[in-house]
Parts: C-alpha cells; sequence; structure tokens
C-alpha cells in the first residue's frame, strides 16, 4: 500500500534540482587558494549534504506506508504532541507503520477536507475534535457523523457549572436551585458565542426556563463576572479550570454536563444525577473516512483496546491536559449522535456553510497571496505610499468576515491611517527613504 | 502614559528644534542657483556604526549650515560598497544624492572579480581626510623594530601571520605592497574588518595586523600595541614617533581616504556649490576637532584636482595589486 | 561607589534611561528594526549629551530592543530581533493557547534576571571574562559554531533529517555574495544586489511572519477569535522556583557568549535554548509551550547584554555589532575604550554599569505594565491585524538597507516558509544555518591554515571542551540507546 506525499516529494525534488545546478557553478571556483580552502568547498560540501538528506526525505516519504493519521494540530502544540504519542502507542502495538500528516488551516486545506477525500480503505485515520473551528462543538459532532466512521472516543471535556466563591453551598445542590439560577440570573458561557447559544437553547428546552446568556472571553473573565454577581452561574469547560488555578473553591463548581462522574472529580454529580439530563463538553475522537468496512473498525478498536494501550493512551491524554475518555465505536457513534442533536435545527445548513466557507477561504488566500505579490513587486516602481494605502484597503476588504458594504467607509479610512502612519514612523524616525 | 507623554514632548522639541535650524541655515547660506531645495541624501555604502558611516554624519552635521539644507545619512550596505556606490552612481543628477566615496571605490575593481563600479562612474566633488595604514604587533611581541619583522620574515617566508580586514580590502593591499616592497611573504589571514583583526592580535592568534592607523591608535595609547612603521608618505600626527616605510627606504604608500562624489552629469553649478562649502567644512573648528578626536586627519583637494588625485590613486593601487598578486583583471 | 550611585540615580538620568528602555522597546517589537539599528540610529542624537547620559540611553536602547523582540515572538510569532528566534518556538504556542500574559511575565522576569546576571558578571568578573573571550582563536571559534550548529538538532522536532535539510539549506544562502575569506564573489549571477549577499533578518521576517498570516487567513471565520484578555502576568511562585535553574544556567551561557567577540545575544539565545532542552527533565515539552523553552534563551539574551559589554570596557574590542556602535559613540566622547578607561574614567565606567543596571529595572516595570497594552493588540480583527503585519514586515526588510531588493528576499522566504509549514519542514534551522554560515566557513578556513601541517592542532582546551559539548547530546542518546539495548538483552 503506498501512500506518497506528492507534496513533500516535489518539494524536496525542486531543492535538489536547485542544489545540483549551484552545484554546477561552484564547480567553477577555486578548490584551493592561498594554503587554505578554497571559496567552493563549503559551499560544495553543504549543496552536497543538502541533495542527500533531500534523497533521504524523498525516500523515507516515498516508503509505503500502512496507515496515515491526519492531524489539524501543529505538531508545535500539546495536541500535536498527544497525536504524536498516540501515533506512537498505535503504531507499536499494530506493528505496522504509520505516519502523522499534520495538515493545519481550514477549508480546502485542512486535514477533515484532505480524509474526506480518501478513500475509505483503512489506511487513513483522521482525528476528530468538537473545537475545530467550522462552528459549535455540536455541528462538529453532525460533520463528524455524516463524513466519517467512527473508531474510538478519545478524550471528553465536560462543561462544569460554577458559582461565586461567596455564595458556595455545602451540601450537592438540588433541581430546584438550579432552575432558580437560571431563571433569576444570567447566565455565563466561556465558549464559542455558537457553541454557547446551543448549550443555553437545549438548556431552555430542558428546563422550561428562558436563558439570558452572556458570553465571554476566557474562563478568567467569567469567574470575575461570577464575583461581580454580573451572573448567577457560569459554564466553562473542566479541562480550562482543572489546568489554570482560576478557582479557588472546588465547592464552587456544583455540577458537570457530562455522562458520569470524572475521576478527576469525583465528588462533583452530574446534571444528569441531578436531574437535567444534558450532556455536552468538548470532544477529541479517531475516525475514518465513511464508507470504511466494519472489519477494519473492529480490528482497531481491538487492538486499541488491549489494557495496556488503553492505559498508556489515557495517561498521555492527561499529560497533555486534556480528561480522557478512552470508548469504542459504537460508544463513540453515540456520543456524536448525542451531540449532534443538541444542535439538529441548524443541522441542514451546516454543509453548505461549511462547503461555501471552504471555497471562500480558497479564494481569499489565493487573493492575500496575489494581493501581496503584486505589493511587493511593484511598490519599488510606483509611490510606496500609494501601493500600501491599496495593499492594506483591498486586503482588509477581501479578508473582513462579515458583510463588508457597511464596513467599506471604516476600512479605507483605517487602511489609509495606518498606512500613512508606518510611512511616517519609518521615514520620519528612522530616516528610511520609500520609493 | 507620563513617560508616553514626556516622549512626545521630546519629539516636538526636537521637531522645532530641527525646523528652527532649517530655517536659520537657509537664511545663512544665500546662494545664487536655485538649490539645495530640498534634503540632500548622503549615501554610505556601509553598514551602520563603522568608520564610514561616523564621518557621514559627521559631515551630514556640520555640513548641513554650509550647505543650507538638511542632510540626511543612509546606510545602503552590502559587497564591499557596490550596492550603495552603484546606488549613488545611477541616481538622479540632481544634486540630492551625494555619495560619500572612499579608498574601496579604487581597490575593489582591481581585486574583486565582477565589481560593477570604478572611480570613473562619479563626479568627484572633494576629498576630505585620508587616514594612512600601518602595521602593528602586540606590545610584548618579538619585533620590537619593522626592520626585526623583516628579517624574521626573510629568514621564515610564509610563518609571519599577519591579520588583514578582509582579501581584496586596503589593508591586505598596505601588507601585501609591504611585502613586495621588502620582499618578504606573509602568511595573510583574513578576517570581517579591522575590528575582529584587532582582536585576533590582542588574543595573540597573528604576529602582526595592518589596519588604519586611526583604527589601532586606541590601542597604542592604551599600551597594548606598538606600531611598527607606518605604510605612507606622511606620518601619523598622533603618533609621530613612527617611522614611515617611505623613509625608511620602501616604496609602500597605501591610504585609506575619504570623499563626496556625485552622479555624473551633475550640473557644474552644483559641484562648484558643493566644493565651496567643503572648502568651509574643512575650517569648521568643530569638524576639525572631531576628526582629530579620531585620529583623521582632514586634507582637502577638490574638484578636477581631485579627479586626477582618484585616477592616479585607482592606477597606483591596481600596480601594487598585480605586484602582489591579489589583482583578478 | 556609594556617591556615584546617588548621583546617578536621580531623576533626570533615570527618566533619560527610561527613554531609551521605551524607545528600545519599540524598535524590537518592530519587526525588521534590530538592536543593531536601533542604536546606530539614536547615536547621533546623543552626541550633544554629556557622556554618561548619552551613553546610559543607548544601552537603555539596546536592553529594551533585545527585549521587544520577544514581545512579538510571543504574540505575533515573528522574532522582532534576531535575538528572540528561539523565544518563537515556547512563546508563540503559549500565546495561541491564550496564554499570551503570562508567556511575557515569563519573558520579562526571565530577560530582567539575565540581564542582572549579566550586569553583576561584569561588575566582578570583567577581567577574567575578558581574558577568557580574547582566548577565542579560528579554531574556538569553530568549535563554537559546531556547538551552536548541533541546536539544529534539539530544534528538528521529530525529524532531525527535515531540520538538518533546513540548516544546510541556511548554510548555502548565506554563501551567496562576497566571499569573506578570499574576496570572491559566489553564486552572483551577475547581479549586484546578489553580491551584497542575502542578509538573514528579510528572510527571518519573511520565513516566520508570512506563514503565520497565511494561516491566518485559512483560518478565518466570522466568529470572533478567541483570545482572551491577560489576567495573570506574574507567573505563580511554583512556576518561577522551576525556572530558577534554567534561568541561571542560560543567564551565565549568555555572558560568556556575549564576551566572546563577534558573537552577541542571537547566538546565545540559540546555544541556551539548545542546552535548555536538553539538560532539561521534559525535552520533549520544549516547543510546546513550556515556561522553561521561554525562560532559557530569555534570559541568555539578555545576559549577553552584559556580556557583550565586558570586553568594550576591559579591552576596547566590540564584543557585536551593538557594541561596535557604542565604540564609536565612546570615542565621539572622546573617550578610548581599552584598560586606559578604568584606570582613568573609572567613574564613568562604573556609572555605565550602574546604568545598566536601572536599565534592567525599568525593562521589568515598562515590560509588566505594558504587557496588558501589548496583548491587547491581538484583540485587534484579524482582518485588520493581518494586512498590517504584512505591511510592517515590507516596511521593515526596507528599512534595513533601504534596499527594495531586501523586500523580494522577504517575500521569496515568506512563500518558502508557507511550504516548510505545509509540509512539515522546520524553518527555525534555516535561520540558525543563516546566521553560523559565515562563522563557521571562515574560521573553517583559518584554522586550516593553520592546522594544515598537524590537524591535531586543532584540539585547544577551549574548543576541545566545546566540541564534547557540542556531542554531548548525541553520545547521550547513543549511551541509553545501547543501554537499553543491553537491559533487554539481559
Amino acid at each position: 500500500m503506498i501512500r506518497r506525499d506528492i507534496k513533500i516529494v516535489s518539494f524536496c525534488i525542486v531543492i535538489i534540482l536547485i542544489a545540483v545546478f549551484m552545484l554546477c557553478k561552484a564547480q567553477e571556483l577555486k578548490a584551493t587558494i592561498a594554503g587554505t580552502i578554497g571559496p567552493g568547498v563549503f559551499p560544495s560540501t553543504v549543496l552536497c549534504l543538502l541533495i542527500l538528506l533531500g534523497l533521504v526525505i524523498t525516500i523515507k516519504s516515498c516508503i509505503p506506508v500502512d496507515v496515515r493519521l491526519l492531524s489539524p494540530y501543529s505538531s508545535e502544540s500539546l495536541k500535536g504532541l498527544l497525536i504524536q504519542k498516540i501515533a506512537g502507542i498505535l503504531a507499536s502495538s499494530l506493528g505496522a507503520r504509520l505516519v502523522v500528516q499534520t495538515a493545519i488551516g481550514g477549508g480546502f486545506f485542512s486535514a477533515h477536507y484532505k480524509a474526506i477525500r480518501s478513500k475509505p480503505d483503512g489506511h487513513t485515520l483522521a482525528l476528530l475534535s468538537g473545537s475545530i473551528p467550522y462552528s459549535s462543538c455540536f455541528l462538529n459532532a453532525s460533520f463528524a457523523l455524516e463524513h466519517f466512521e467512527p473508531l474510538c472516543l478519545l478524550s471528553f471535556d465536560p462543561y462544569m457549572l460554577l458559582l461565586s466563591s461567596k455564595s458556595v453551598l455545602e451540601r450537592s445542590i438540588t433541581l430546584d436551585e438550579i432552575r432558580k439560577l437560571i431563571s433569576s440570573a444570567n447566565v455565563g458561557f466561556s465558549c464559542e458565542e455558537e457553541t454557547g447559544k446551543q448549550i443555553a437553547r437545549a438548556l431552555e428546552l430542558k428546563s422550561q426556563i428562558a436563558v439570558k446568556p452572556l458570553f465571554y472571553d476566557s474562563v478568567h473573565s467569567l469567574v470575575k463576572a461570577l464575583e461581580q454577581k454580573t451572573i448567577g452561574v457560569g459554564f466553562c469547560l473542566a479541562s480550562e479550570v482543572l489546568n489554570s488555578e482560576v478557582v479557588t473553591e472546588r465547592r464552587q463548581i456544583i455540577a458537570l454536563t457530562s455522562e458520569d462522574r470524572i475521576p478527576d472529580l469525583p465528588q462533583i454529580p452530574t446534571l444528569k444525577e441531578i436531574g437535567m439530563d444534558i450532556c455536552c463538553g468538548d470532544w477529541m475522537a479517531l475516525g475514518f473516512p465513511a464508507g470504511v468496512s466494519k472489519e477494519h473498525i473492529n480490528y482497531f478498536w481491538s487492538i486499541l483496546a488491549e489494557p495496556k494501550n488503553v492505559s498508556a493512551v489515557e495517561s498521555e491524554v492527561r499529560n497533555c491536559g486534556e480528561i480522557p475518555k478512552i470508548q469504542g465505536p459504537d460508544f463513540a457513534k453515540q456520543f456524536l449522535k448525542e451531540q449532534a442533536s443538541i444542535a439538529k435545527d441548524i443541522k441542514k445548513d451546516v454543509q453548505v456553510y461549511i462547503s461555501a466557507r471552504e471555497h471562500l477561504t480558497l479564494y481569499r488566500v489565493i487573493a492575500s497571496i496575489g494581493l501581496f505579490v503584486t505589493f511587493v513587486l511593484i511598490g519599488s516602481s510606483s509611490s510606496y505610499l500609494l501601493s500600501s494605502f491599496c495593499f492594506l484597503g483591498i486586503l482588509s476588504i477581501v479578508l473582513w468576515p462579515r458583510k463588508v458594504a457597511h464596513f467599506l467607509p471604516f476600512l479605507i479610512g483605517i487602511a489609509a491611517c495606518i498606512s500613512f502612519a508606518v510611512y511616517w514612523i519609518f521615514s520620519k524616525a528612522f530616516n528610511v527613504v520609500f520609493p | 502614559m507620563k513617560k508616553l507623554k514626556r516622549m512626545k514632548y521630546w519629539f516636538i522639541a526636537l521637531m522645532v528644534f530641527t525646523l528652527t535650524v532649517v530655517i536659520v541655515a537657509h537664511e545663512a547660506a544665500t546662494s545664487a542657483i536655485d538649490y539645495p531645495k530640498k534634503k540632500i541624501e548622503l549615501v554610505v555604502a556601509f553598514k551602520p556604526g563603522g568608520g564610514s558611516d561616523t564621518f557621514a554624519r559627521a559631515v551630514a552635521r556640520y555640513g548641513e549650515k554650509y550647505i543650507g539644507a538638511p542632510i540626511f545619512v543612509t546606510n545602503r550596505a552590502g559587497g564591499s560598497g557596490a550596492i550603495g556606490f552603484t546606488y549613488g552612481a545611477k541616481a538622479k543628477p540632481d544634486g540630492y544624492v551625494i555619495t560619500l566615496i572612499v579608498t574601496t571605490l579604487t581597490i575593489a575593481p582591481h581585486t574583486t572579480p565582477g565589481y560593477p563600479v570604478t572611480y570613473k562612474d562619479f563626479e568627484p566633488i572633494a576629498l576630505l581626510a585620508t587616514v594612512p595604514s600601518c602595521i602593528s604587533v602586540r606590545e610584548d611581541s618579538k619585533f620590537k623594530t619593522l626592520r626585526d619583522l623583516i628579517g624574521y620574515a626573510k629568514s621564515h617566508p610564509g610563518k609571519v601571520r599577519l591579520g588583514t580586514s578582509g582579501t581584496g580590502g586596503p589593508w591586505h593591499l598596505a601588507g601585501a605592497a609591504l611585502g613586495a616592497a621588502a620582499g618578504i611573504e606573509f602568511s595573510f589571514v583574513p578576517y570581517k574588518g579591522a575590528g575582529p583583526a584587532i582582536t585576533a592580535l590582542l588574543g595573540g592568534h597573528v604576529d602582526a595586523v595592518a589596519t588604519s592607523a586611526a583604527e589601532i591608535y586606541p590601542h597604542v595609547r592604551a599600551g597594548k600595541v606598538r606600531t611598527l612603521a607606518i605604510i605612507a608618505k606622511q606620518p601619523f600626527a598622533a603618533m609621530p614617533n613612527v617611522p614611515t616605510t617611505i623613509s625608511m627606504g620602501l616604496d609602500a604608500d597605501v591610504v585609506s581616504w575619504r570623499g563626496l562624489a556625485a552622479p555624473k552629469g551633475t550640473p557644474k553649478e552644483i559641484i562648484d556649490y558643493w566644493i565651496t562649502a567643503m572648502r568651509k567644512l574643512a575650517k569648521d573648528p568643530e569638524f576639525v576637532k572631531f576628526m582629530s578626536s579620531r585620529g583623521v586627519t582632514v586634507q582637502l583637494i577638490t574638484g578636477k584636482a581631485f579627479a586626477e588625485w582618484l585616477a592616479k590613486k585607482h592606477n597606483d593601487y591596481g600596480k601594487i595589486a598585480r605586484a602582489a598578486g591579489i589583482a583578478c583583471k | 561607589m556609594l556617591t556615584l550611585l546617588l548621583t546617578v540615580l536621580n531623576l533626570k538620568t533615570v527618566l533619560a534611561i527610561s527613554q531609551g528602555v521605551a524607545l528600545g522597546i519599540i524598535i524590537g517589537v518592530l519587526p525588521g528594526l534590530s538592536a543593531t539599528l536601533g542604536v546606530a540610529l539614536l547615536a547621533p542624537l546623543t552626541f550633544g549629551m554629556d557622556p554618561g547620559t548619552g551613553l546610559m540611553i543607548l544601552l537603555g536602547v539596546y536592553v529594551g530592543a533585545v527585549y521587544g523582540g520577544s514581545i512579538s515572538a510571543i504574540l505575533l510569532g515573528i522574532p522582532g530581533t534576531p535575538a528572540a528566534v528561539a523565544t518563537v518556538f515556547d512563546g508563540h504556542p503559549m500565546a495561541k493557547r491564550g496564554e499570551g500574559g503570562r508567556a511575557i511575565g515569563i519573558a520579562t522576569i526571565s530577560s530582567f534576571c539575565g540581564g542582572i546576571f549579566g550586569v553583576i558578571l561584569l561588575l566582578l568578573l570583567a577581567k577574567p571574562i575578558s581574558k577568557f573571550g580574547l582566548a577565542f582563536g579560528e579554531r574556538e571559534y569553530l568549535a563554537l559554531g559546531i556547538l551552536a550548529l548541533t541546536a539544529v538538532a534539539q530544534l528538528s522536532g521529530t525529524s532531525l533529517a527535515k531540520g538538518l535539510f533546513a540548516a544546510c539549506f541556511g548554510l548555502f544562502v548565506a554563501t551567496i555574495g562576497i566571499d569573506e575569506v578570499h574576496g570572491i564573489p559566489r553564486f552572483t549571477f551577475g547581479s549586484v544586489n546578489l553580491l551584497g549577499g542575502i542578509p538573514y533578518i528579510p528572510v527571518m521576517i519573511g520565513l516566520f511572519a508570512i506563514p503565520e498570516c497565511i494561516v491566518n487567513i485559512e483560518r478565518l471565520s466570522p466568529r470572533r477569535p478567541k483570545f482572551p484578555p491577560l489576567e495573570k502576568i506574574l507567573p505563580s511562585r511554583s512556576v518561577l522556583k522551576k525556572l530558577i535553574k534554567p534561568i541561571l544556567r542560560s543567564a551565565g551561557i549568555g555572558t560568556l557568549t556575549g564576551a566572546i567577540p563577534g558573537t552577541g545575544a542571537d547566538i546565545a539565545a540559540i546555544i541556551s535554548y539548545a542546552q535548555g532542552k536538553s539538560l532539561s527533565k521534559h525535552p520533549e515539552l520544549f516547543g510546546t509551550g513550556y515556561a522553561e523553552g521561554i525562560a532559557c534563551p530569555e534570559s541568555a539574551n539578555n545576559a549577553a547584554t552584559g556580556g557583550t559589554m565586558i570586553p568594550l570596557l576591559t579591552l576596547g574590542i566590540p564584543g557585536g555589532a551593538v557594541t561596535a556602535i557604542l565604540l564609536g559613540a565612546f570615542m565621539v566622547h572622546g573617550l578610548y575604550p581599552g584598560p586606559l578607561l578604568m584606570l582613568k574614567n573609572a567613574d564613568l565606567v562604573y556609572t555605565l554599569i550602574i546604568g545598566l543596571f536601572v536599565a534592567n529595572v525599568i525593562m521589568l516595570t515598562l515590560g509588566l505594565s505594558a504587557a496588558r497594552f501589548f496583548a491587547k493588540v491581538s484583540q485587534i480583527p484579524p482582518a485588520l491585524f493581518i494586512p498590517t503585519i504584512m505591511l510592517l514586515c515590507v516596511a521593515g526588510s526596507f528599512s534595513m538597507r533601504n534596499n527594495w531588493f531586501d523586500v523580494h528576499i522577504m517575500a521569496i522566504s515568506g512563500l518558502l516558509g508557507y511550504c516548510m509549514v505545509k509540509i512539515g519542514i522546520p524553518r527555525a534551522p534555516l535561520v540558525i544555518g543563516m546566521i553560523l554560515s559565515g562563522m563557521i566557513e571562515s574560521n573553517l578556513a583559518r584554522t586550516v591554515m593553520l592546522c594544515k601541517d598537524n590537524p591535531f592542532k586543532f584540539f585547544t582546551p577551549i574548543s576541545s571542551i566545546l566540541i564534547v559539548l557540542a556531542a554531548l547530546p548525541f553520545a547521550k542518546a547513543q549511551i541509553m540507546y545501547l543501554y537499553n539495548l543491553l537491559k533487554r538483552v539481559m
């Protein structure tokens, strides 16, 4: 089974060709001058090394690989590191060659797009996650169900309900008290607006009370708002609270939105226990592209479900600050269905929304690169100030995410200010002579 | 916030000051021609902070009042001055881009293959300063005089390690000229500039070093370095006891010079205007004091005489380079 | 000494130094403007002032610029100065996680500690350290270059081959231009601009900034970006306790590296990052947003500011590009740096040392108080922010040499960097290769000149120690491998 990564092979070949050409040029330089190595020796050595390494990389990427794991996280992040570790565990227990391919970016450049496009022959795995920014984690679950066949759930990070440190209770909270909290004051959400809105709607449906949501950018601002009594109760991800020291009193945590209690906080009850059947949170899962056969899934899961692998993966997930929950394909499918149902009303727009955005992202990237290259090429021959203003203005219009028409004068004005400010600072303060 | 506010006031104060100077200078310099009307760019083909750069900034600062317009310095470094000189030579000949030309312009065309510019591409204005080159050793070296060094080098050809500030540079040429004149063979150890070469000398990694007298002077004053000889016709003012090679009978003369030039085709009135201004600058007491504090002698040769001087230097250095075997043409 | 302290610590001088530090931080934050350019441009303005104040302002600019580079490295992923290249690796992932404030806090405190350490060493051990620096000849520089190059192995992430590939490419690109040793042009194809070589600052800007921008464009969505405002800037006591050892070690490395003439804060940061990673308990966490990964290079590069002053004040030799400009500034004020300076102008020297100390303190206060302001920058809508960054990159790369060719270079390396990000080839080794290429090649040539009769002459005490340090991580890996093999066999 050959899985070639065309991009890296072509890149290396281009560099090797350039290196060979330069090597020929380097031969024109003398080898020894004035009793020491000539000007051609060092570049030639470096170029030979370059060609050698290029060949090594090309050959390595041409080696047939049994499984490739598509990851949307760059290898420089904690989650990227986690994926490398999990890949290592899988590879050693499968006895197969497994490689992690990172595809950061959105739309056509994303790992998921690549996975969807690949054949469902059991050779491509993708990391699915609730926090990949297409939309809310419930829509991501819906997307995952539609295009992927889940292999297993890796981690589940439920939401926590927080109270202010001044109103802690000595005993567990009851359903009525929660209903009173929701109805009497605002409810704060420390997550993306869309996710929060969908949780709020789910809460409304389950409790039959109107929810007044307020959205915050971080756990810190949520806790601050709790202390200032702007909100009565707050929702935030459990991992954020556990990894930071923002919540001083454990008693501030009154409930979790998970199915069962999590081992890290065994004394905190779930909303389900209290009487409100809501299960939501951030999740990570592995999945094959839809259409893959059941044998592949069962085979992979049987390997992964071995106790030593499960404990290894659990500890890796914990090291990276997530809350592990290793469960098989059936559980994962059921779980994703539940998550997707929270956003079931808007499900039908997801497909259109996502594919439209993919095209838009592609056009944006091409337009940005084109504008940038044009600016670099013509900036020296025409007036710098004018071309920088055009570049800034046009690019910000292209990138503006919302309806551009209202903001047009604002964008043009800001572009003019910024380009003039940069010109002025550099030419006056640093005596730069712009063309 | 307070600090930002204070900075703002400083900035405004600086602007007002510059404006006043400009206005006053404008009134002070009455000229018959309609020049200069705006800022003048002085191109330095080397990195900021180096010798040429500091020299150019001094010229700009003290010369502004004689020119009658603000002069600002731009650094266009690279390729042993090739980039800056090419820019200066190809600029519009309207008098608003003046280049600081230095020794490298007359040496590099001989030693660097493919050097794109020579003195012929410029309209010379004036020579402003010269600094002779010299050969120095550490204070505790076994060579007490130049004769000792030459004697040792004759008996051990190729053993004396002479540090230079770059192959094909002025000080390599000075060392090569001395070697050719004395009939000895140095082992040249090139460094990236005079600084590292002097550092290597102080660390004992080379036996001797050929640099400009101004660059080595601080170390001589500190007593760490002894200059054996000045490789030029005239002795160096700050070190009057050091003999010159000419006086010792060795025909080696390499000086580092700095002057101003305009692109070819600049109108004669503008050149004459600059020559007049430079004449005044050369007599300016503050400028002279600044120069002598750095060991640089102000020497003025203007206009046609400068052009002839340049041509002579170009040919001389070409001859020395060929004799030393470092020429490429 | 005490009276000196009182004379220095008057309001006027402290204000002057803080202006210098503030300006320096701004210069450091703007990509393309390095400490060298900042000090060079501001030096003439100080010529009119009295020597003490003027030189202290320049020192403030230097300290501020070296620190300021880390702010844009952390928040934007673009090193503002070459010394901040190593801070990008852990600073930017931390900022992407939403902990930009903490990252800036760690960077500020490490920079402060490193700077103070450098000043203390400058005060107490200037003479022996300067002797050490002077002992560096071509063999020692070559060994140092090799040591710094092995840092590539630490920065290659998962694939050593890809890292070395990038490093070799960087080593080659830096050879374009006029050969340092023989003065012969290489690979210039007749172009005047290529004759000047390829400057590594535009390459660095392009390689780090442009791919960041394009990837952010790919990720644009109508939702507001999740960049939390900075609540906590000061790291907790437990974090600080764990960082003490790496900070002290890196400060030592930084001061010694800075004291070596010709090397500066950038090489110090690279070496200390590599050493920090190989000696750490959790080396795999380096590069994912690990506090130690920010503390090591930051304390090293600020310690190097004190270190570069050592050869300047004791011997009159500039330790790096910035101190070369300071040397010029000294001479303008009529002072001749060198051994005589300590004897004749001892007061001035101690004033400067105190000034450097004060500059570090001001940097700490300014940095911590301005961190919130800096981080607010990341809350600007990306549609405006990304084009502004691209424009700043263009302006910054142009302003170095007033040459539009540098902007072309920046654009080409930007597109190259984008390809490398997509493919998974690390970009840092390319920049390291470019920085070290000149040093390694010219010292290799000079070493061959010296040792061609007897290769064993290469092994002087210092060069041997450096080679051993360079080989240590590889040896350690091999020994561990063999040990595990033996364990399995037994």
